[in-house]
């Protein structure tokens, strides 16, 4: 045992130079290797989900891309058949106009034959009944005196006139 | 800004101050001079003068100090995860800056790993001796003729309070800077650098290599051995009262940790320009 000055250079540095050596291994061992290790580790997994996260962003993008086309293809096709759902609505609208116009003179035609007819009609019942009616008033007129060449004249005009009518 | 006081902290704070104070009057009559300051404690083995004497002390906190290291290192792989404890975010803060700092300044790739070992242990073992030396511990003293124990009078006595540790370490990064250089560029390029704008400046440039290691291992044992005696004559001439709790906390924690950054810092840029091109 023996004392120094504080300032001393001696064998110490051997053993101080030889613990680093053996504390630099055995950190670089235990503490520095996993750190590192840990570090890219971290990073790869980073770089994976970064990766990851860009491609279906990416994919995200190429599918809305698509879906837009298709959109305007279906936008396309819905004008288009809007379009000839119209021109069809037209033609029919066309269609039932004419139709209905030709029903409409046809039912005019019915209904003015049907009323020529019923004209016809009562005309002949009239004439019969006029017939009817003036051999009654004949057989009346002749039952009565008939005499009268005048009145007999007038009647015969009656006659003729109902005649000259139809 | 108001300060309050819980009834728990203000219990705790009265009782430190009295335990304070009580420590420090009994100190106040027993304090002599302290004699062996500017002394360590050595041995002798049988081995050639310069290698046959040992500073004790030095060895047996380095010791301490390696395994307090590695015990954190097993630890640290041994719970190592993905997602980080508190523990393993800590020391991996600590790694990532000097890592970092490392990548930052060394201009070639594949010296970065050894250089961040190099540094990064430097930094480990300086910063936690300079640590022990801020806490009261047990030391062994010196006086006239015997040796004397210091329980909790003073701090743990750092590694780095001795020029043998300073040196090696200086040394060494002086040694490693070159052989890096001498791996990167060749021998003869190498070479080549110390005759580098002119050969007149030859001495120029060896003196300044040498001089790097010196500056290099004083600035650091200056820092610690000094604050470690400037704290012992300030405690002495204030009579173990108030001073060494703080002034030991300002050289432990505040001075240590800014110079095991220092030198690990200047171990990095002196690798750093035997690198450049």
């Amino acid at each position: 045992m023996s004392s120094g000055v504080f300032v001393n250079f001696n064998g110490t540095s051997i053993l101080q130079l030889m613990s680093f050596f053996l504390l630099m291994y055995l950190l670089i061992k235990y503490l520095y290797k996993p750190f590192l290790a840990l570090l890219d580790k971290r990073r790869q997994d980073i770089k994976a989900e970064y990766d990851k996260a860009e491609a279906s962003k990416k994919e995200a993008e190429e599918m809305k891309k698509k879906m837009e086309a298709e959109m305007k293809k279906l936008n396309e096709k819905i004008s288009a058949m809007y379009e000839e759902a119209k021109e069809r609505v037209k033609k029919y609208e066309e269609n039932e106009k004419k139709r209905v116009q030709s029903e409409i003179a046809n039912m005019l035609e019915k209904g003015r034959r049907e009323i020529q007819e019923e004209q016809a009609k009562a005309e002949e019942a009239l004439r019969t009944k006029v017939v009817t009616l003036a051999i009654a008033l004949a057989s009346k007129v002749i039952q009565k005196d008939l005499d009268d060449k005048a009145k007999r004249e007038f009647l015969m005009n009656q006659l003729s006139k109902f005649g000259d009518k139809k | 800004m108001k300060v309050s006081f819980s009834r728990g902290e203000k219990i705790f704070l009265t009782l430190f101050l009295i335990v304070y104070a009580g420590v420090a009057i009994w100190n106040f009559g027993k304090i002599s001079f302290p004699e062996g300051i500017g002394k360590v404690w050595q041995v002798h083995v049988p081995l050639p003068s310069l290698l046959g004497t040992l500073n004790p002390i030095t060895v047996i906190m380095t010791v301490v100090i390696m395994s307090i290291l590695i015990y954190m290192a097993v630890s640290f792989k041994r719970h190592l995860s993905k997602i980080p404890s508190k523990k393993q975010a800590a020391i991996e803060i600590i790694l990532s800056f000097v890592y970092d700092l490392v990548e930052d300044v060394i201009p070639v790739k594949e010296f970065v790993k050894p250089t961040f070992y190099v540094s990064m242990t430097l930094f480990l073992f300086i910063w936690f001796s300079n640590l022990l030396g801020g806490i009261p511990g047990i030391s062994v003293g010196v006086s006239s003729h015997h040796l004397v124990l210091n329980l909790f009078t003073d701090t743990w006595p750092s590694p780095t309070g001795d020029l043998n540790t300073n040196v090696t370490y200086a040394v060494m990064v002086l040694f490693i800077s070159h052989i890096f250089a001498i791996k990167l560029k060749g021998f003869k390029n190498w070479m080549k650098g110390f005759i580098d704008p002119n050969p007149i400046m030859l001495p120029m440039n060896i003196i300044g290599e040498l001089a790097k290691p010196v500056s290099h291992s004083l600035r650091l044992f200056g820092n610690i051995a000094g604050g470690g005696i400037m704290v012992l004559m300030l405690s002495y001439l204030a009579k173990y009262t108030i001073v060494p709790m703080v002034l030991w906390g300002f050289f432990g924690f505040f001075v240590g940790t800014i110079q095991a950054f220092v030198f690990s810092m200047l171990a990095i840029a002196y690798i750093s320009v035997q690198l450049e091109q």
